[in-house]
């Protein structure tokens, strides 16, 4: 399997005042491509600091996050914003779609920061409105549309891009219960269509359910993983335990220190 | 990013803030409008002057003076150092078109002369010129008129448009200036006598000599009694434009120097002419001067240095060329000066144009940080607050010079195109490079002031549309 983020050994220390507050001490893992992992924590546990370093929007204190072969930790703010443009979809707790732009504008939004014309994008994130189920929504403006219709459009417009992976921060944390449930479906099956590596950032145990891998942390530490592939795998045939035996490696290594 | 998306997204933009855009957008055009029409000033200005040179010879002239022949009313301005010792003759005329870089050397012959028609008589100056000369002073005559024919039987005329301010009735005398009544000739028709010896006339007049023949007597006092010779001349052009028009042919009254010479010659066979010089005993010299020479050099860059040459040769310069540069000068500050005032409110809308961008940048920080995450580089970022900017500049700079368009004709219109203030043309000109040269300008100092904005906009943290609320 192909690792699409590999993450060694990354810490992030903040100030507070005369102390230092280690956000992320000491984190390991991998992820590979085609996966859908969830990064589940309480807040303060460091979550969103890790996606915020995954995705470049924050420098790390020491370590190496290598995304797609790509040291993120050695790029310059340039260069991280170039990164994003080819490689990275992002989806917005808040949404965070341009109030003046309609669905379709909004979606083809992030084509046009690559010096895409716009017949071409427009016809782009036409198909991705198609494959969120918001046909009938594409000339809506943001403020004409619900909480879980914004979403949608905020996972199409993630996908336009064609990223090599998608980050997700609390995609359902603005949403209620009933849409929240429709939007991970929707993220689950899109993401296992087209083929993308997905990152979400959850507090929620259960909507971290959705997800192949689940990673635990606490107190800027990686606690356990999960795999609910493999739980689905013994369930369904209780055989193919072979295709991650590295997740299983990592996954070791992680309770090791843990009980250290 | 393409140009035409950073384009629209700056428009957008603004278009989303319709009043505080319409606000700032009004500074730039007061801004605008208070320099373009200061400097239109400066400039209608300047263009008097230029066509006042235009008519006077253009900028290749030299005119030379040498000792006093003919007489004029009005003293000629120039700062021409050294006595002349030579009269401008035929031979002299003739010298000065041998002289390198000449392109032609015309002769000159201004005269104070009374011109006698029905119930007035005038004090004119008259001008004779080479009918080139004539026809290089631009004059923009009234339809029908005509220059002087070569070979005509009597004297033909025309008649600058303030001529007839010159006029005084007989008996009352009475003109304009009293009156306030523009003497009834027309000057194209009407029979007219022509003067040239003014002392005789009054001489004869009066018949009375002593008073009045003093600067040039010699004539008057030969022949108290008998008044001088009329010669019966006609107008055949006049000069367009009513009496409160100025321009540089207001006063005078041009002819054929040719056909004055061979008059005068004729008439005066033997005797002294009015106005020539004269030997001690009141003979006159056997050649013809004139009073001035008006010598056209092949090249601008050679004027000056042609100027000197002539004022080796004893006689007296003036060029337009200096009259030209010390105008410049001043002009250039006057110009300055009001281009400041008007600098001074586009400064302060440059100012409003950087608090909008600000508070557009605060109000925007999380779109910025958005589009930040979504890819969009630091450039295109940049790019569009300043494009944003420079769209205020652009519109209040149009905006503004269609305002200006509007005031320089309603300032045009209000002084009558200048001559209410004795100006020859409008005193309000706004040139095509000034519309564009203030749009540019205009444009510059809405992206100058949205320069640091734009940075911060750029250097804004994506964080900060990751955080929730």
């Amino acid at each position: 399997m192909e690792k699409v983020i590999e993450v060694k050994n990354l810490y992030k220390l903040y100030r507070v005042g005369d102390s230092s507050v280690r956000a992320l001490n000491g984190v390991n893992f991998e992820i590979y491509k085609g996966e859908f992992c969830a990064i589940v924590g309480t807040s303060g546990s460091g979550k969103s600091t890790l996606l915020n370093m995954l995705a470049g929007l924050e420098k790390p204190t020491k370590g190496e996050v290598i995304i797609s072969g790509r040291h993120m930790e050695q790029l310059n703010e340039d260069g991280l914003v170039r990164f994003r443009r080819e490689n990275v979809g992002f989806i917005f707790q808040s949404f965070h779609l341009i109030g003046t732009m309609n669905a379709l504008e909004n979606v083809a939004l992030p084509l046009s920061f690559r010096g895409e014309g716009k017949a071409s994008r427009l016809k782009k994130a036409d198909k991705m409105l198609d494959l969120v189920n918001l046909k009938k929504h594409k000339r809506h403006m943001p403020n004409q549309m619900s909480g879980g219709q914004q979403q949608r459009v905020g996972v199409a417009r993630a996908l336009v891009m064609e990223p090599k992976i998608i980050f997700a921060d609390e995609p359902t944390g603005n949403l209620d219960s009933h849409t929240s449930e429709e939007v991970m479906e929707l993220m689950q099956k899109v993401v296992k269509e087209q083929k993308r590596t997905l990152v979400m950032v959850t507090h929620d145990d259960h909507l971290a359910a959705y997800a192949d891998r689940v990673f635990h942390i606490i107190d800027g530490e990686i606690v356990k993983v999960e795999d609910n592939r493999k739980k689905m795998l013994k369930i369904q045939s209780g055989k193919q335990e072979t295709e991650d035996a590295k997740t299983v490696s990592s996954v070791k290594k992680t309770k090791e220190r843990e009980e250290q | 990013m393409r140009w035409i998306d950073l384009l629209r997204m700056s428009s957008g933009n603004l278009r989303r803030r319709k009043l505080r855009t319409f606000l700032t957008v009004l500074g730039v055009v007061v801004g605008t409008a208070s320099i373009v029409v200061m400097i239109s000033l400066g400039l209608g200005m300047q263009q008097s002057l230029y066509r006042e040179i235009e008519q006077s010879g253009g900028m290749t002239a030299i005119t030379v003076t040498g000792k006093d022949a003919g007489n004029q009313m009005i003293y000629m301005g120039d700062d021409s150092e050294g006595e002349a010792t030579k009269y401008i003759t035929d031979e002299a005329i003739q010298e000065l078109s041998e002289v390198g870089h000449v392109k032609s050397a015309t002769p000159t012959l201004t005269m104070s002369s009374i011109i006698l028609t029905g119930e007035y008589y005038g004090y004119i100056q008259l001008v004779g010129l080479t009918p080139e000369e004539i026809e290089r002073q631009n004059m923009n005559l009234v339809e029908g008129s005509k220059f002087p024919e070569e070979g005509a039987a009597n004297l033909e005329l025309i008649f600058g448009n303030g001529v007839g301010t010159m006029f005084y009735e007989k008996g009352t005398d009475r003109g304009y200036w009293d009156t306030q009544q523009i003497p009834d000739i027309d000057y194209m028709n009407d029979q007219m006598f022509l003067i040239l010896d003014q002392a005789a006339y009054f001489d004869s007049l009066y018949n009375n000599g002593a008073g009045m023949g003093q600067g040039n007597g010699q004539e008057g006092q030969t022949q108290q009694v008998k008044p001088p010779k009329k010669y019966v001349v006609h107008g055949s052009g006049l000069v367009a434009g009513d009496i409160n028009s100025y321009n540089a042919n207001y006063y005078n009254v041009y002819c054929d120097i040719n056909a004055l010479k061979r008059m005068l010659q004729k008439e005066y066979a033997g005797r002294a002419i009015p106005g020539q010089p004269t030997t001690k005993t009141g003979k006159p010299f056997r050649f013809f001067a004139y009073s001035s020479a008006m010598v056209q050099a092949d090249d601008i860059d050679n004027v000056e240095s042609l100027a000197a040459e002539i004022q080796t040769m004893g006689y007296k310069v003036s060029t337009n060329a200096e009259y030209l540069k010390s105008m410049q000068k001043q002009f250039a500050m006057v110009q300055a000066v009001l281009g400041g005032i008007g600098a001074v409110s586009l400064f302060v809308a440059a100012i409003g144009i950087a608090n909008t961008m600000m508070m557009s940048i605060y109000e925007r920080t999380k779109e910025i940080g958005v589009i930040k995450v979504l890819g969009c580089s630091l450039k295109n970022i940049k790019m569009m607050f300043l494009m944003e900017a420079g769209f205020i500049g652009f519109i209040g700079g149009a905006v503004g010079n269609i305002l200006s368009l509007l005031m320089s004709f309603a300032i045009n219109f209000a002084t009558g195109n200048g001559s209410a203030i004795g100006m020859d043309g409008n005193i309000s000109y706004i040139p095509l490079w000034l519309v564009g040269a203030s749009m540019l300008f205009a444009v510059f100092v809405g992206m100058a002031a949205g320069y640091f904005p734009a940075l911060r906009a750029m250097r804004l943290s994506p964080l900060a549309a990751i955080r929730n609320g």
